[in-house]
């Protein structure tokens, strides 16, 4: 029996809402995902439970995705796309800023334009203020790298993990 | 004719038709692609592998990468970095990576006109470290910089934001010994902005390394602290840190906790490049055991050195900072021999022929060599040594230590011209050193100058006369100080005389010494009049006297001369009685002079007196003498009118000195008128 104008016309509706949910859904579902912090992971406490659950954009990658003060969620070790533990930090530098730490106090010269801006004195009012991290010189931020520290700053990681590569970030977290 | 064992609509034969077409088109896709995902899944697992340093895997995904997809450069360009990096440790390699990445450039080029950056840069870091592994001439190396430098320069034209050339080409202006270029390539470095994270490490490193050649030695540290943070196991900044820290506590104006931060931080880097049997170990050593040196820890100095010493040949600095730290062992174990500085004496002689040592370090040498001389009593030595010292500092007049420690020298000659004896230059020598820039110096010099300028001092001074063996016996007694003398108090500094003031003649006393006391006793000296004169000198020629009072020693009483009639004479006729009172010493007191004549036998009178408490009894016939009239030394003393007899008279006269010595004088004479 031949199709008539009115079914083909309803098949194709059918299947393009078929598609665009399925797209809809496809979009929301990699684009966002729920996560866990780790019960262990205490270097974002107060903002960061442990234990908590949180959302995470996971399209927002890409050093120009972030913004500073930006927590980010990332895998760690780095270099793992296997067994790896997901850790959560706050953007302090973009690549090709330069950020020092000078007496527990962050000053960032920022990129704008492909320009560097002059060195300023970064106000973060979610440390506490009791905390005194070692201090280091101006680092220049690598490309394909953001430079992270953590809220809680009782003690200063290496400068070797506080470089996070764009390939192991995992998405921005959404608060 | 196909015929299919069912029925299809219009409509679902139009959808299997769609169906079939995109799964047609998904099959190419998929077939299209699986080179490009299996070469990319591999790749992705070799830089994962690389970036948690699992070499052996790394090759092994490379290899896999490049086989799945041979026209892709990624792995390839990666496996030429990694021979690159293993090259470093074997040089051999150098040759390998560079035929890799001219494989490279050839594909690239004939792929797409141009090449990429990493290739660029890694052409030219071959090239250059190839011809640095054949031990090259200066010409070749400076030649293979400049061609390193030019395609550097070539890249930089084709990628101008890559932050990486700029690294490399700080490399090589560092390896030019350009430092302000090395400087400026840094600096562009942030100017651009753009840096692979790989290239991070070496920027920091050559940061640190231009810092440190710049002199600023705190900002290497850090930048060499961060390089570690970057990459603990890399060999490198550990080695330049350690040459940071070593330069650093060889700086004269280092602060006592930057000190204590550099010996530390020394300390555990000794241990780790021990292990690793690098050069720097004995370069770290030395430099401890100057730093020790300076710290007057000659023990430990004494340690560091043979440690650098065990690991190779001491250069002559080395030596000579050992050679102090001999000395400075010796001193502090009390040890001031020859035996003891014998073997630091010999380096410092080497030291001051030297001719690659400076003057400051022929200044050093000098001044240590008479240091050790006059410790072991050699002072003619010394005082050629701290004046050679002396010499040398002339031309350093503008170096911080020589001021400070040249009015020591001075000061030190001064002393040794003291000992020795030759004053003249001793103030001379005092006057140069008077610019003492240290209080503690300048306390010692003027203790030195007060100290010379402490006269001789009698102090005590007595002499006396009392009866110690005799009755006229002299005793001179004093105390004496010489403070400005280098020597004890000796019988060279005094001189003691007896002075006679009558005739004006004078005689040394001989005098005991016991310490600062001085004791003499003249015995019975002859009778006269004395004076004692005690003198004291000091090895400046300053003198002080002291002078006794005069006193007489008077052994006879008065004596009459002259008599008149003289004793045994015969007279005719008798009228007065005439002599003269005489005493050597004091005066006669004339108050107790008594003149008595006794007349012969048969006279009427026995006798009569004709002076009696100095004055005369009778008055004379002329009446030149009246009754009482006083009598003088030249007595004439009248006789009364009475009738003389024939016969013998004598006279006696009694008298006293003033000194209370009587004397009973009589005589005798005959009248026949």
């Amino acid at each position: 029996m031949p199709m008539s104008p009115r079914d083909i016309l309803s098949s194709v509706v059918f299947y393009l809402g078929v598609t665009v949910v399925t797209v809809l859904l496809l979009r929301f579902g990699t684009q966002y995902g729920l996560e866990k912090v780790a019960q262990d992971f205490t270097r974002m406490e107060p903002r960061l439970e442990r234990g908590g659950h949180l959302f995470v954009n996971k399209w927002a990658r890409l050093p120009q995705d972030l913004e500073y003060e930006d927590i980010i969620m990332y895998r760690r070790p780095l270099w793992k796309r296997a067994s790896y533990q997901y850790e959560f930090a706050r953007v302090v530098g973009k690549p090709g800023d330069v950020v020092e730490l000078i007496g527990s106090k962050l000053w960032r010269a920022e990129r704008r334009e492909g320009k560097l801006e002059p060195r300023q004195p970064v106000t973060e009012p979610f440390l506490n203020p009791r905390d005194r991290p070692a201090d280091f010189s101006a680092v220049l931020v690598p490309r394909n790298t953001v430079l992270v520290m953590f809220d809680s700053r009782n003690h200063r990681e290496p400068l070797r993990d506080l470089l996070i590569p764009v390939r192991a970030i995992r998405g921005r977290v959404i608060r | 004719m196909i015929r299919l064992p069912f029925r299809l609509t219009p409509r679902s034969a139009i959808e299997l038709a769609v169906a079939l077409l995109l799964a047609f088109v998904g099959l190419v896709l998929i077939l299209g692609t699986t080179d490009e995902y299996k070469a990319g899944k591999a790749f992705n697992l070799a830089m994962d592998s690389y970036s948690a340093g699992i070499f052996e895997d790394v090759y092994d995904a490379l290899e896999d990468a490049m086989r799945a997809k041979p026209d892709y450069s990624a792995p390839r360009e990666v496996y030429a970095k990694l021979l690159v990096d293993e090259a470093y440790a074997h040089p051999a390699k150098f040759a390998e990576a560079r035929g890799v990445f001219q494989a490279i450039e050839r594909r690239q080029r004939a792929a797409q006109g141009t090449c990429s950056l990493p290739v660029l840069i890694g052409l030219a870091v071959t090239d250059l470290e190839t011809v640095r592994a054949s031990n090259p001439t200066p010409q070749a190396l400076r030649a293979a910089v400049q061609e390193a430098r030019g395609r550097l320069e070539a890249a930089l034209a084709a990628y101008p934001n890559s932050g990486d050339v700029h690294v490399n080409l700080a490399t090589v202006a560092l390896l030019e010994n350009d430092l302000p270029r090395c400087r400026a390539e840094l600096d562009k470095v942030v100017e651009v902005g753009n840096i692979s994270p790989d290239a991070l490490q070496h920027y920091c490193n050559l940061q640190g390394l231009a810092a440190l050649g710049e002199g600023q030695l705190g900002a290497a540290v850090t930048e060499f602290g961060k390089v570690q943070e970057f990459r603990p196991d890399w060999e490198v900044p550990q080695l330049n840190l350690g040459a940071a820290y070593a330069r650093m506590l060889l700086a004269p104006d280092l602060a006592p906790r930057a000190a204590e931060q550099a010996v530390a931080a020394l300390r555990n880097i000794l241990a780790r490049v021990k292990k690793a049997k690098a050069p720097l170990y004995a370069r770290i050593c030395q430099a401890l055991g100057t730093y020790y040196v300076r710290q007057d820890l000659p023990a430990d100095a004494l340690l560091r050195f043979a440690a650098a010493e065990e690991a190779g040949e001491l250069p002559w600095q080395c030596r000579f900072n050992q050679a102090i730290a001999h000395y400075l062992n010796a001193m502090a174990a009390r040890r001031r021999t020859p035996e003891a500085f014998a073997a630091p004496a010999a380096e410092m002689a080497l030291a001051l022929n030297n001719p690659e040592a400076g003057p400051r370090d022929k200044f050093l040498a000098a001044c240590l060599l008479g240091t050790m001389e006059g410790e072991c009593g050699r002072r003619t030595q010394a005082i050629t040594h701290f004046q050679r010292a002396a010499d040398a500092a002339a031309p350093l007049a503008s170096d911080p230590f020589v001021k400070a420690v040249l009015p020591t020298v001075h000061m030190s000659l001064a002393t040794l011209y003291y000992e020795s004896g030759e004053l003249a230059k001793v103030a001379e020598q005092l006057e140069r050193a008077k610019d003492a820039p240290d209080e503690l110096a300048k306390k010692k010099l003027a203790a030195f100058a007060k100290l010379l300028e402490n006269a001789p001092r009698i102090s005590q001074f007595e002499a006396k006369l009392e009866p110690l063996f005799t009755e006229h016996d002299l005793a001179v007694s004093a105390t004496l100080a010489v403070p400005a003398s280098p020597k004890p108090l000796s019988a060279e500094n005094v001189a003691l005389r007896l002075i006679e003031t009558v005739s004006n003649t004078a005689k040394p006393l001989p005098f005991l010494l016991n310490g600062s006391s001085l004791y003499a006793v003249a015995l019975n000296p002859p009778e006269g009049k004395y004076r004692v004169e005690l003198a004291l000198t000091d090895a400046f020629g300053a003198r002080d006297k002291a002078t006794s009072e005069l006193f007489e020693i008077d052994r006879d009483p008065p004596r009459a001369v002259d008599c008149s009639p003289a004793e045994g004479a015969t007279v005719t006729s008798l009228s007065s009685i005439a002599f003269r009172l005489e005493d050597s010493m004091s005066a006669v007191d004339l108050e107790s002079l008594r003149v008595m004549l006794r007349y012969p036998p048969g006279s009427p009178l026995a006798s009569r007196v004709l002076v009696s408490g100095g004055k005369y009894q009778f008055a004379s016939a002329d009446g030149s003498v009246a009754r009482n009239s006083a009598a003088t030394t030249n007595v004439r003393a009248p006789l009364p009118a009475d009738k003389l007899l024939k016969g013998e008279y004598r006279v006696t006269v009694h008298v006293r000195d003033s000194r209370g010595k009587a004397r009973d004088i009589e005589w005798a004479f005959v009248l026949n008128p």
